[in-house]
């Protein structure tokens, strides 16, 4: 359909954009080993963007008649934006691996059967396991009026383990997660079973909160939580309108000297990995953070041009709406230390395992309350037991100031890899 | 259409299946600061296949080609034979039923130009731009998505209807100095064009709170009696007792199974809690769920104590109890869960007056911007809210979380106002990856005796 939609294009707009993407994702739900539910969905869908008399307009179609989208677009051109927008023209793409046949071809069977190994090893002493396993094939296809004209193909494997164990009157739950373009190998997988027997130890007696003012470490699903401020302060559209609280601060040691954060659409078969934008600009790692100094934000082609900047190759698009900066995949720089040397660090403090989910709580300005659901009592550089019933607040921008210790074991979640950060100025509270 | 689909569904090998089809016709405008955003159309047509067989499970398939729904039935039927669920899935009796549900919309927002809605944004978010000159940035949003849905099941049931959705929005940004804060205003309704019109006060409201609290102090943390306002006090109900009592959250999550087991004391006894998706014109209210029940008044908490659940027809049969009505999902790319529809907390007496007349210190937490919540723990964040001193509303105060354990919370009601109202908002609920979910909260004014509030080091 993108051939004959950009064909209309060039007949009667000034230019055009479009994006096509399909997807077929198989999802399975393991409880105790058994499959207890299978969907599979197909799923297809084209975005088209047109500039008419200087005009944007933007329509999307999970149905097949491609001159009713046309029609669509025209209209809301009719009723759009102006912007300075500048298609890219065809260049070579970086070279990275989205799509692995054998996560492509893995049967029902063999998905299942990934599911009921991790829950083998990890099903006593009345413990309740669930499963998700995930597997999506799908493919990304961009043209526009300036001659791009590219597709890729994309695979993703993505497990969730929710392990739920007695204690005392009631249980505590214990969750890890992988995904990537291909099926785990075992080396990841006993990684991810050693991690998930770890906590699930620790989380086994109880031990009394630390003291308001001690050390917090985060450990990687807790500070991905903990990151939201910033990923939405380094958004490009929020320097230009200046609500950011990085605005104007490029180039200033902001941050502590030893955090790195990198934009890397180009890490081999991860969640965010793509040759190329949603709207045709090549990929390139960007680095956000270096030491401390805010380097750069990310932008679509639209928001740069309003800022006088080129895109950063961070457009995306759904099937429906504009396009928008958003993340590939985001890499904390890990540090020196494994966990047990940072814990050492630490002292006494409070290790976090997960805060509790939702929406807000977290404010552009930075500040945070999160409800500690999984948290545990370091004492002597020793984790003693679980801590509950505590928050952990602060603001983010402060504490990341004041980094006491990046540990050297990071994890892939979802399309960010975080090491445990040792952070002080974090206070520990009752609820 | 629904013959078409009964045509498909006849043979279908499976024990049991259903078929749900959508089709939906969707504009949404977009104004951010002096700038339109993206004036968009879209159209959205796909469908889900969901089979079940004795001794399996659940074989779902979703799709957006309608050509070849036999198919579709084929692979679901497969999956479901892949599935050993550990306990047979039953569902629950249901009688046949059948209906076209298609109100022509007076007002249908798809014979409003996209020119006419990109002008009336235009003028809403003006509306925030010239309210202040601290306003240094706007977003603003109109939405309307029609939807025309048929459900069929192999027992015999077609149904027919639409469902329309109107949604703005407003957010605004204030800055003075290196105070930042913002404040967000929105409406939903089951309705047309007329609906969202003459919505200029929605608008100022939401620039005069981002104003508002630039000057306002954090609270100071500690705990304190604390008044939620409506909008807030019907958040609470939602996220809290509404949720527990999703049987199939029990089912998963022996937490939520242990605080909202029936007959379990839950909070005061002054405090009743339901959930109704029959109320005339509210975001939740359909007039069958995604299984073809009727929408009904559960009951959840009577005087404190847990008294219903929320079922489907398959978490029904499993507690022995009657479908509710609450299997909803957010699209026909997914699978309906037990979700909540109009979550209420009933009237009580009084006035919101009476609730502070004898606060000598507190703080009257005002709507919800954020919530946090897991197992027996949440946070609340307010939007705003004011010190009480002495009986009476003082300074406002920023920065207002509510944090604690959720029996402790809903116990703390020792007073309950009879000033109830509806909130529509134009968010909506999200669970199991499935957001937004229209939903509206209604309730009146709620005392807490006293509640940990967390804003600035005391």
């Amino acid at each position: 359909m993108i051939t004959r939609l950009l064909d209309a294009a060039r007949a009667r707009v000034q230019m055009a954009d479009a994006v096509a993407k399909t997807d077929e994702t198989l999802t399975l739900r393991l409880r105790d080993g058994e499959v207890v539910a299978a969907h599979t969905s197909e799923q297809a869908g084209h975005s088209l963007r047109v500039v008419a008399d200087g005009r944007i307009g933007v329509a999307g179609t999970t149905g097949a008649d491609a001159d009713e989208l046309f029609e669509a677009a025209l209209a809301s051109a009719a009723a759009g934006e102006e912007a300075p927008l500048l298609l890219p023209s065809p260049s070579p793409l970086p070279r990275v691996h989205t799509h692995v046949p054998r996560a492509a071809a893995a049967s029902v069977v063999e998905l299942a059967q990934v599911g009921r190994l991790l829950t083998d090893r990890l099903l006593r002493g009345g413990r309740s396991v669930t499963v998700h396993v995930e597997r999506s094939v799908g493919s990304v296809q961009v043209g526009n009026t300036r001659g791009v004209d590219t597709e890729y193909q994309v695979t993703l494997v993505a497990l969730d383990i929710d392990v739920a164990s007695p204690s005392g009157d009631g249980s505590v739950r214990v969750v890890g997660r992988l995904a990537g373009a291909d099926l785990p190998d075992q080396e990841t997988l006993e990684a991810l079973l050693g991690d998930l027997e770890q906590r699930l130890a620790w989380a086994g007696r109880s031990a009394p909160a630390p003291a308001s003012s001690a050390p917090v470490i985060l450990l990687p699903e807790a500070l991905r939580t903990f990151l939201a401020p910033v990923q939405q302060a380094l958004v490009g559209k929020a320097h230009l309108l200046g609500t950011s609280p990085l605005a104007d601060r490029l180039g200033e040691q902001v941050l502590h000297p030893s955090l790195f954060l990198t934009d890397d659409p180009l890490c081999d078969c991860r969640a965010g990995s793509r040759p190329v934008d949603d709207e045709g600009v090549p990929s390139f790692r960007s680095p956000l953070i270096e030491g401390g100094v805010i380097r750069r934000c990310i932008y679509d082609l639209e928001t740069g041009a309003l800022a006088g900047r080129p895109s950063t190759g961070h457009g995306r698009r759904s099937t429906f709406g504009k396009a928008q900066p958003a993340f590939s995949n985001l890499v904390l720089g890990a540090g020196e230390h494994d966990l047990d040397a940072l814990l050492g660090v630490m002292g006494d403090g409070l290790l976090v395992d997960a805060v509790a989910g939702g929406t807000g709580g977290s404010s552009r300005s930075g500040t945070f309350t999160h409800p500690v659901v999984l948290g545990y009592r370091v004492q002597g550089g020793e984790v003693t037991g679980r801590v509950e019933g505590v928050v952990v607040a602060g603001n983010v921008f402060e504490t990341l100031g004041s980094i006491g210790g990046i540990g050297r074991d990071a994890r892939w979640i979802g399309s960010s890899r975080l090491p445990p950060l040792l952070l002080h100025g974090v206070a520990v509270a009752p609820r | 259409m629904l013959e078409r689909l009964l045509d498909a569904i006849r043979n279908s090998r499976a024990d049991y299946a259903d078929i749900r089809l959508e089709r939906s016709f969707i504009t949404s405008v977009a104004w951010r600061g002096r700038r339109l955003e993206g004036a968009s159309t879209g159209t959205d047509v796909g469908g889900t296949v969901r089979c079940l067989n004795h001794g399996g499970g659940w074989g779902i398939a979703s799709f957006n080609r309608l050509d070849d729904l036999e198919a579709r039935l084929a692979r679901a039927h497969e999956l479901s034979l892949a599935v050993r669920s550990p306990e047979p899935v039953v569902l629950a009796p249901a009688p046949v039923r059948e209906g076209h549900l298609r109100p022509a919309l007076a007002d249908d927002p798809r014979d409003i130009p996209l020119r006419e809605k990109r002008r009336y944004l235009e003028h809403l978010n003006a509306e925030m731009l010239r309210f202040d000159r601290r306003i240094i940035d706007t977003q603003s949003a109109y939405r309307d998505e029609i939807t025309e849905c048929w459900f069929v099941n192999s027992e015999g049931t077609a149904l027919h209807e639409l469902r329309p959705d109107v949604t703005l929005s407003a957010l605004a940004v204030a800055r003075d100095g290196g105070v930042l804060e913002r404040a967000v205003e929105s409406l939903g309704a089951r309705g047309g064009w007329t609906r969202v019109r003459d919505q200029e006060e929605l608008f100022r409201t939401a620039a005069r709170r981002a104003v508002g609290l630039l000057d306002a102090k954090p609270v100071r943390s500690g705990s304190y009696p604390v008044v939620l306002d409506p909008r807030l006090a019907g958040v609470v109900a939602h996220e809290t007792v509404g949720h527990l009592c999703e049987a199939d959250t029990q089912l998963e999550d022996p937490v939520a199974a242990a605080l909202a087991a029936p007959g379990r004391q839950l909070g005061s006894e002054l405090l009743t809690i339901g959930d109704d998706g029959s109320v005339v014109g509210l975001r939740g209210t359909l007039p069958f769920d995604d299984e073809g029940t009727p929408p009904s008044n559960t009951l959840l908490v009577q005087h404190g104590v847990v008294v219903g659940r929320l079922h489907s027809r398959e978490t029904a049969a499993r507690f022995g109890e009657r479908p509710t009505g609450n299997a909803r999902a957010i699209s026909f790319r997914h699978v309906p869960l037990v979700r909540l529809t109009n979550t209420y907390v009933a009237n009580g007496a009084g006035t919101f007056a009476d609730l502070i007349r004898d606060v000598k210190l507190g703080v009257y937490a005002c709507d919800a911007v954020g919530s946090r919540h897991r197992g027996d723990s949440y946070s609340f964040t307010a939007g705003h809210g004011y010190m009480i001193r002495d009986g009476a509303l003082a300074e406002p105060v920023k920065s207002v979380v509510l944090v604690g354990f959720v029996a402790e919370l809903l116990g703390a009601v020792d007073r309950v106002a009879g000033d109830f109202r509806w909130h529509e908002s134009g968010g909506g609920c999200g669970k199991g990856g499935q957001s937004p979910l229209p939903v509206s909260e209604g309730a009146p004014h709620l005392r807490l005796r006293a509640a940990e509030i967390r804003g600035q080091a005391p």
